[in-house]
């Protein structure tokens, strides 16, 4: 979670590291002074104070340091701001739009996607806009955002150094899924990018691609689990036991699932009808434990041939594997 | 009314009404204050335990024991009571009620009357947003900012909640009015603007921001309300408005709000500190001025909440510029304050050392301000876990905890009682403790991307939100006992002396608790207000 993939990511982490430095040397200064004090002059020791009113070098030395000091923060961060707002000439444009809880990128040729694919080492200018409140559209490991405001088009400029896929989330409250608001930018070199953005490959050639240029999950994206990865099942269901949005995939090893089914508790085998009509139907089977929310683009998002893959991939490999 | 009745009446016993009327019709300022002090002490324990729900819903990613939407009420509800019911009110409305005319030699506060309405105000205001939570529609879910277009189109209950807002305003506005007066005008003889306590210089700094800020955002809450009710364009850009320009409006009120905030506790801590250090306070009129300088630039940096909305890059450059400006004022209040423990006669009592935790961690609060101020850094960790860290550092490890520290100071004074101090001792390094361990671990999870407002997060933040939960347990144990102890001494408390810590400001001159009309007589005031000369026996006190 600690990535700086631009190099304006790595500027402002230098920015953050100058102010940074300088408060906590003020900090410890303070302290330490604070602490001597009152060691020092404590009343057992110390049994007359001095009356001193002030000293008018000292509170000049203190005011004028402290301006030098903000100022040069000031400088150092613009310059670094600046640089993030210039948009080169080679930009390509991204359309970013924001709708109560999801992101949809549009590309220069009409294409749009729910995750974003950019290119490797070419800047990219997003226009970012609403629907239908305000969004944040934000990138930590570029460490950038930009309000999306309906009404308005609010730009922000990246230029990605690294292949990898990043996390998108939402920064500006926006009711109720606010927190579930999450996508992924994934950074391919320029020729892929272009290969995909002309149909020649899909989505999933892209992740695959992402996943075998880093370390992360690169065993599952390559192996029987990819397709959990490209569907974005993992985002809310881990593959071990870890508790997450939904439930894990590691808990149908128990066989038996404690569901809520119309309203009321019970209990259910699970077998591949069961798995299945859980990816269909959300809504009817909610594990004890957790919220009714709506699993995005369930029902549109699988073809049939898909989703008996993950239905028997996931029988298999976590039911069945523990009986 | 003669001399001896008010030396005969302290101001807790004296009746002038039937029962609990005496209290709740009572124009006496020190009555207010108290009342004003009962009702926030409540709200502050509610909004407590909605913070402490919050932590534990943090947990776990996912849900832990509440649903999204009441996450999002819980939050919306911890903001609205701890800064319109708490924190705004706050110092001002207590301490500024009971000691403003002591320490200026005063029989009370200018406009009696409209002081009790100011507090009935607040009482009918905090009503109104209680009311909401019942009705049909269920609590509100903005947040405390109640950014449109989403506070137009919620289903939940807004009106209401705002109306209460709008009406808090108007306390707070009659407050600073009745304080701007009061200073202007029934200063004791001698009583000179530089011969008045820090405190009074921050209440009146204060005063003018609550007067000349506030209706601003009266106006725009009453704009929303025409708004959602009657479907007129003003913010929501589906009726031809602009949400921007509700961000500016509202944070042209609640920028200088956030010097309302603390302005106050500045002064409290100008008051403390002299008292134990024993010695006059260092850079008087640098302090006067620079709570004068805050409350004046305080005005002028409002945009910097924005400077993701999409504003122009040039009024970005410029806010943030006059942002790190306003950090230098508060830097040397800091920095005198130190100055006054240096060779001083220092006595380590509780409210003293209530105020050197202040120090450090409105420090930490200030200076991680600079990050924020700056632009390419705010960009980044704006509405983040960063921002969350840094007004809790500022709002609750500043003001909350000099609110804690004037009680420490002045509740022998108002009540009469002294408290277990080894006990309110105790509940610091708690606090302390806790304190960090809730807020600090929020620094570095906003860094890492953690957006704020999340009811859910991702599996990789759990760890520092665990650390968090467990100081949220920390600090509440530390609060209770604090509170409990200063019951505790309000039922069985020992007598307290007229003056227990050597303080030389008027309050200090008149019994505990005081009598109804404050001074016998009115005093003539020849000195400054932290000259120790006397309590020390010093002649060579000047140099």
């Amino acid at each position: 979670m600690w990535q700086a993939a631009t190099d304006y990511a790595k500027s402002v982490d230098n920015v953050m590291l100058y102010i940074i430095a300088i408060s906590v040397t003020l900090l410890l200064i303070v302290t330490v002074a604070m602490i001597y004090f009152v060691v020092k002059y404590q009343r057992k020791k110390h049994p007359v104070a001095k009356q001193i009113e002030g000293n008018k070098v000292l509170e000049v030395v203190w005011i004028l340091v402290p301006v030098a000091l903000v100022l040069s923060m000031f400088f150092y961060s613009y310059d670094v701001f600046k640089i993030g707002r210039k948009v080169p000439p080679n930009a390509i444009t991204v359309k970013v739009q924001a709708k109560m809880w999801a992101w949809k990128f549009t590309y220069e040729n009409g294409k749009t996607t729910d995750t974003l694919f950019i290119p490797l080492g070419r800047p990219i200018k997003f226009l970012i806009t609403s629907v239908d409140v305000n969004h944040s559209f934000y990138i930590p490991a570029f460490r950038i955002k930009e309000d999306a405001v309906p009404g308005r088009e609010n730009y922000m400029v990246v230029e990605p150094k690294e292949i990898g896929s990043f996390d998108i989330a939402c920064a500006e409250y926006c009711g109720l899924n606010h927190s579930l608001m999450y996508s992924k930018a994934y950074v391919v070199p320029e020729n892929e990018f272009s290969q995909w953005l002309n149909g020649e490959v899909d989505d999933n050639f892209l992740r695959k691609y992402v996943a075998s240029h880093t370390g992360g999950y690169k065993d599952y994206l390559t192996g029987s689990y990819a397709i959990l990865f490209a569907k974005g099942c993992v985002q809310c269901h881990s593959l071990d036991e870890r508790k997450s949005i939904g439930p894990s995939f590691e808990a149908l090893g128990r066989g038996i699932a404690n569901v809520s089914f119309m309203g009321r508790d019970t209990s259910i085998n699970i077998d591949k009808n069961y798995i299945r009509e859980s990816i269909l139907y959300p809504d009817l089977h909610i594990v004890r434990g957790y919220e009714k929310i709506r699993m995005p683009y369930s029902t549109n998002l699988l073809k049939e041939e898909e989703l008996s893959y993950i239905v028997d991939l996931l029988y298999t490999n976590f039911v069945k594997s523990k009986q | 009314m003669n001399s001896n009745f008010a030396m005969m009446n302290n101001y807790l016993t004296y009746k002038s009404k039937p029962g609990i009327l005496s209290w709740l019709l009572s124009t006496d300022h020190k009555r207010i204050g108290l009342l004003y002090l009962v009702s926030m002490v409540v709200f502050f324990w509610v909004a407590v335990t909605l913070g402490f729900l919050m932590k534990l819903e943090m947990l776990t990613p996912g849900k832990t024991i509440v649903d999204a939407q009441t996450y999002n009420t819980l939050f919306t509800l911890h903001g609205m009571i701890m800064i319109f019911l708490f924190i705004i009110p706050g110092i001002p409305a207590v301490f500024g009620n009971f000691f403003l005319p002591i320490q200026i030699g005063a029989h009370d506060v200018a406009f009696p009357r409209l002081n009790l309405l100011s507090w009935y105000l607040y009482i009918i205001g905090g009503l109104f947003a209680i009311v909401s939570l019942f009705l049909q529609g269920g609590p509100i879910d903005t947040g405390w900012t109640f950014y449109v277009p989403y506070s137009i189109r919620t289903t939940t209950n807004v009106i209401l909640p705002l109306l209460g807002a709008f009406i808090l305003g108007f306390s707070s506005i009659l407050t600073g009015i009745n304080f701007i007066t009061t200073v202007h005008r029934l200063r004791a003889p001698g009583m000179t603007f530089f011969r008045m306590p820090l405190f009074v210089w921050a209440l009146y700094a204060t005063a003018w921001i609550q007067v000349v800020a506030t209706p601003v955002v009266g106006i725009t809450i009453v704009m929303v309300i025409v708004e959602r009710v009657f479907h007129v364009g003003i913010f929501d850009p589906a009726l031809g408005g602009d949400p921007i320009l509700f961000q500016h409006l509202f944070w042209i009120y609640s920028h200088p709000a956030v010097y309302i905030m603390i302005l106050p506790a500045m002064g409290v801590v100008s008051e403390i500190i002299p008292t134990f250090a024993r010695r006059t306070i260092f850079g008087y009129k640098v302090i006067a001025f620079s709570s004068l300088s805050i409350a004046l630039i305080g005005y002028f940096v409002w945009a910097h909440h924005m400077f993701t909305s999409g504003m122009s890059d040039t009024s970005r450059m410029v806010f943030s510029l006059l942002t790190f400006l306003v950090a230098v004022p508060s830097g040397v209040k800091v920095f005198n304050w130190v100055a006054t423990l240096y060779k001083g006669s220092i006595e380590l009592r509780a409210p003293l050392i209530y105020v050197m935790m202040f120090i450090f961690l409105f420090s930490i609060g200030g200076l991680t301000g600079l990050v924020l101020g700056s632009l390419s850094t705010d960009i980044h960790v704006t509405d983040t876990y960063f921002v969350v860290a840094h007004f809790h550092y500022v709002m609750f490890g500043g003001t909350a905890i000099i609110l804690f520290a004037g009680l420490h100071y002045w509740f022998p004074k108002m009540f009469g009682k002294m408290y277990n101090e080894k006990v309110a001792i105790w509940a610091t390094p708690l606090i302390f403790i806790g304190f960090n361990m809730l807020y600090f671990t929020m620094f570095i999870l906003g860094y890492l991307g953690m957006p704020r407002r999340y009811w859910s997060y991702l599996p990789e933040y759990q760890t520092l939100h665990i650390i968090s939960t467990v100081g949220s347990w920390i600090l509440v144990a530390g609060l209770v006992l604090m509170f409990g102890n200063l019951i505790h001494a309000l039922l069985k408390g020992k007598p307290a002396e007229t003056n227990p810590w050597g303080g030389v400001t008027l309050e200090w001159t008149v019994p505990s608790p005081p009598p109804v009309e404050n001074f016998e007589k009115i005093p003539v005031v020849e000195n400054g207000p932290y000259d120790f000369s006397t309590i020390n026996g010093e002649t060579n006190g000047k140099n």
